[in-house]
């Protein structure tokens, strides 16, 4: 079925593609994170060159998605994968982005050492950055459970963004001269927390991916400690699976 | 959801064939169930299965039981004739008998006649149907056929004057015309251009609210985009029966998966 | 020789050989209608024949064949058709359907003479109906059932199973879809069966010689005693003295004329019934 061979080539560049947009996330996010923590921006040109290969890959990878739905027609684990592809290139151009808008920020910031101590911007990049990577090997490994965890650990990146929040505040508060340089501590926090939102966000897509089962947002937020989980679709029984007609 | 269908353990045998195996099903009632898998796996047999067409092929022995209203249709006193009527078929090719297009559907129920109560056993008695009414239910049926409009000035012309699609349309009709309760599609868009497929699949929707139907079809998405729930061949054996959504999203059988996205022959 | 000419050649050889055969039929027919045609006239065809057959028409022959056609025709349609309508449609032993078939096939190959023998023995004596109509008529229905079997089989075996699907679906039973489908749909088949079949029975000279055809009669054609156009040919053309050369042609004409007209007939009525079922 000559057809067929063309689709499995297609959905095999697909996956190359995506894989590579990630890696390239990751390396913008690495950079960007070195070059506040380390002040040492001389990656910077090298973030912005990213940022705009990631947003060229989305273009070739969006067109790619709406021609393979168009002329293949893929249906069950197929067309999940075809979304899931759809969806996290979003994620991760809005992860690129946040990258280079980091380094931009750099420029603004000054020599107020003691806020670098209290402010756990290393800290929360380290985790930020561990999340971009799980995120993507939860991707290329096709791995439910990684996926899963992630939103564990974003709980605490959030956490580190409201410490960060109110730490700053006081800061500025004791002294106005320092309040552009906190604003942009907090700017920088804040970018963090969304490139680990967005993570999360890949991490729900993975998770549909595999498992054909979509969280609910709800649960994303742990409660008493359990890990959220998505139901597993029913073993079937007796020689041939039924699915339960839905109230329609 | 009522189930109109019952089959339990169905076994079809040619010869030294065994075609279907131990087959058993719930069909719901008013929706429409499609019936997918490769060449050779036995739907055709299935369906034929529902009206007994397959008593007319030699060296067929079917085994098991297919109940209808609580009635199995393989019951030695059931009345094959009967079955036929209850149960309409539309074919892979359309066949409509060399007459004209009004002939076509008033055939049958000048046959079987009005029904005119019950006899003393329970069955249905028939007596003759008139001219008038026997017009106005080849009306009634081509226009439920949504053909109407194309041959209402010419009923009287033969029926071969018509194109693929509205053949097909036609031989809808004729099976309406004697108000089945459930009407089986066999590949019934599979010799049609994709303007006439279109125009079936929207009768087939429509058709929905007042008749349960059962369509195999060789075209997937044409299942995906008909029918309510859906069910899996493969060799014989029946694999997976769901929501069709549900299939086509995450079917719960890898040989489910295989076939529809194409990667087995 | 190169290829060119080889096919040249053959091309040229098997042309010689069709006109070769028209020809001989035209020269049959020709030789026969420039005989005979004098002859022909109201009196011929309407007179009785005198002078020991000499003289006079040959107006009892014409009606004797006329009769016997009606009488086959009634006799071995009914019989044929059912036949094969029972053999195609409903018979589902395929191993007694073969038998039946070569039985069907052999007995068209029984030279007439042999029938005509049959219907002596078991007509005309074994079961007591004498010389005469009905028992040349029974004969000859022998004689040309097999025929009627064969084409009707074949019409019916062309009708194409959709059809017969289509009507079993909308729950009409085996008969109900013979009688409104199937037959009509064969009809044209059948009936140029028959047609030849009866054309057929009409020329035959030997099973009518066995069980009833008279030398000559004065009055019309009787239940024990009647005229045939074939038989009435041999004897004035070998058996009667003095029977003129144009009598003789004449009814030989006139018997080709009658056959020849009915096979036309059932030419173009095929053709018609063709045209109507077209696909």
């Amino acid at each position: 079925m000559t057809s067929r061979i063309v689709f499995q080539q297609e959905m095999e560049e697909l996956n190359e593609e995506v894989t590579q947009m990630a890696n390239l996330a990751r390396e913008a996010i690495v950079d960007a994170v070195e070059c506040i923590v380390e002040r040492d921006c001389s990656r910077r040109p090298e973030v912005e060159r990213l940022d705009r290969e990631i947003y060229r890959l989305e273009q070739v990878i969006e067109k790619r998605c709406l021609d393979v739905i168009a002329l293949h027609t893929p249906v069950a684990s197929d067309l999940r994968t075809v979304s899931t592809c759809l969806k996290i290139i979003t994620d991760l151009n809005r992860i690129g982005r946040y990258a280079s808008d980091i380094v931009e920020v750099y420029d603004h910031l000054d020599s107020f050492s003691d806020f670098r101590n209290d402010v756990n911007i290393s800290y929360m990049g380290e985790l930020v950055v561990a999340m971009v990577a799980d995120a993507t090997r939860s991707f290329t490994d096709r791995d439910a459970e990684l996926a899963r965890e992630l939103f564990e650990r974003d709980d605490e990146v959030d956490r580190l963004y409201e410490v960060n929040f109110r730490t700053v505040l006081t800061y500025m508060m004791e002294d106005p001269r320092r309040i552009t340089v906190g604003t942009n501590w907090i700017l920088v926090s804040r970018y963090l927390e969304r490139i680990a939102d967005h993570s999360c966000n890949i991490g729900e897509r993975v998770v549909y991916m595999v498992t054909a089962e979509r969280m609910d947002p709800k649960d994303r937020k742990h409660k008493n400690g359990h890990l959220p989980k998505a139901t597993e679709a029913q073993p079937p029984q007796g020689g041939y699976a039924t699915h339960d007609l839905e109230d329609k | 959801m009522t189930t109109k269908i019952s089959i339990k353990d169905l076994n079809v045998r040619f010869d030294n064939n065994h075609a279907l195996k131990n087959v058993s099903i719930d069909i719901p009632e008013k929706e429409i169930t499609a019936i997918i898998g490769p060449s050779g796996c036995g739907k055709s047999t299935f369906i034929r299965c529902i009206n007994r067409m397959n008593d007319i092929i030699p060296n067929c022995r079917v085994e098991g039981k297919v109940i209808v209203d609580g009635k199995d249709l393989y019951d030695r006193d059931m009345d094959v004739v009967e079955v036929r009527r209850r149960i309409g078929m539309v074919f892979q090719k359309p066949n409509p008998f060399p007459k004209s297009i009004h002939e076509n559907v008033a055939f049958a129920p000048r046959l079987h006649g009005m029904e005119d109560g019950v006899d003393e056993k329970g069955r249905a008695k028939h007596r003759k149907i008139s001219k008038g009414e026997l017009d106005s239910l080849v009306e009634w049926s081509i226009r439920r056929a949504a053909l109407w409009d194309e041959v209402q000035d010419r009923m009287k012309k033969s029926a071969y004057e018509l194109s693929g699609g509205q053949q097909q349309r036609l031989c809808i009709a004729r099976a309406l015309a004697v108000k089945p309760e459930i009407v089986l599609f066999d590949e019934p868009c599979s010799a049609l251009d994709p303007i006439a497929t279109a125009k079936i699949e929207d009768l087939l929707v429509d058709l929905k609210k007042d008749y349960t139907v059962v369509i195999v079809t060789h075209n997937m998405q044409q299942a995906a985009r008909v029918a309510d729930r859906t069910a899996y061949f493969y060799l014989g054996e029946l694999i997976e029966f769901g929501d069709t959504e549900q299939m086509f999203e995450k079917p719960a059988q890898k040989l489910t998966e295989q076939y529809i996205t194409g990667r087995m022959g | 020789m190169n290829r060119r000419q080889k096919e040249l050649f053959y091309f040229f050889l098997f042309r010689v050989c069709a006109l070769t055969v028209a020809g001989f039929l035209v020269i049959l027919v020709g030789y026969i209608l420039i005989n005979g045609i004098g002859a022909i006239n109201w009196a011929f065809l309407t007179e009785y024949p005198r002078k020991n057959n000499t003289a006079g028409g040959i107006f009892p022959a014409i009606l004797g064949t006329l009769y016997l056609m009606a009488l086959v025709t009634l006799i071995a349609v009914p019989l044929g058709v059912f036949t094969a309508v029972y053999v195609t449609e409903y018979q589902r032993d395929s191993w007694w359907k073969s038998l039946l078939r070569i039985v069907i096939h052999n007995l068209a190959g029984v030279p007439s003479i042999v029938y005509g023998l049959l219907g002596l023995g078991l007509f005309v004596f074994a079961l007591g109906m004498g010389f005469g109509l009905v028992a040349s008529a029974l004969t000859l229905s022998l004689l040309v059932l097999p025929l009627i079997i064969t084409a009707s089989r074949e019409a019916l075996h062309a009708v194409p199973q959709s059809l017969r699907e289509a009507s079993f679906a909308l729950g009409a039973t085996k008969w109900q879809t013979v009688r409104h489908h199937v037959l009509p749909y064969a009809m044209p088949g059948v009936l140029t069966g028959i047609i030849l079949s009866v054309s057929r029975a009409a020329g035959e000279t030997a099973p009518i010689l066995l069980t009833g055809v008279v030398y000559t009669m004065v009055g019309p054609p009787r239940l024990d005693a009647f005229m045939a156009l074939p038989y009435h040919l041999f004897t004035i053309a070998t058996q009667t003295a003095n029977a003129p050369q144009q009598v003789q042609y004449g009814t030989a004409l006139v018997l080709l004329i009658m056959v020849v007209g009915i096979n036309l007939g059932a030419i173009i009525m095929r053709n018609r019934y063709r045209e109507k079922y077209k696909w």
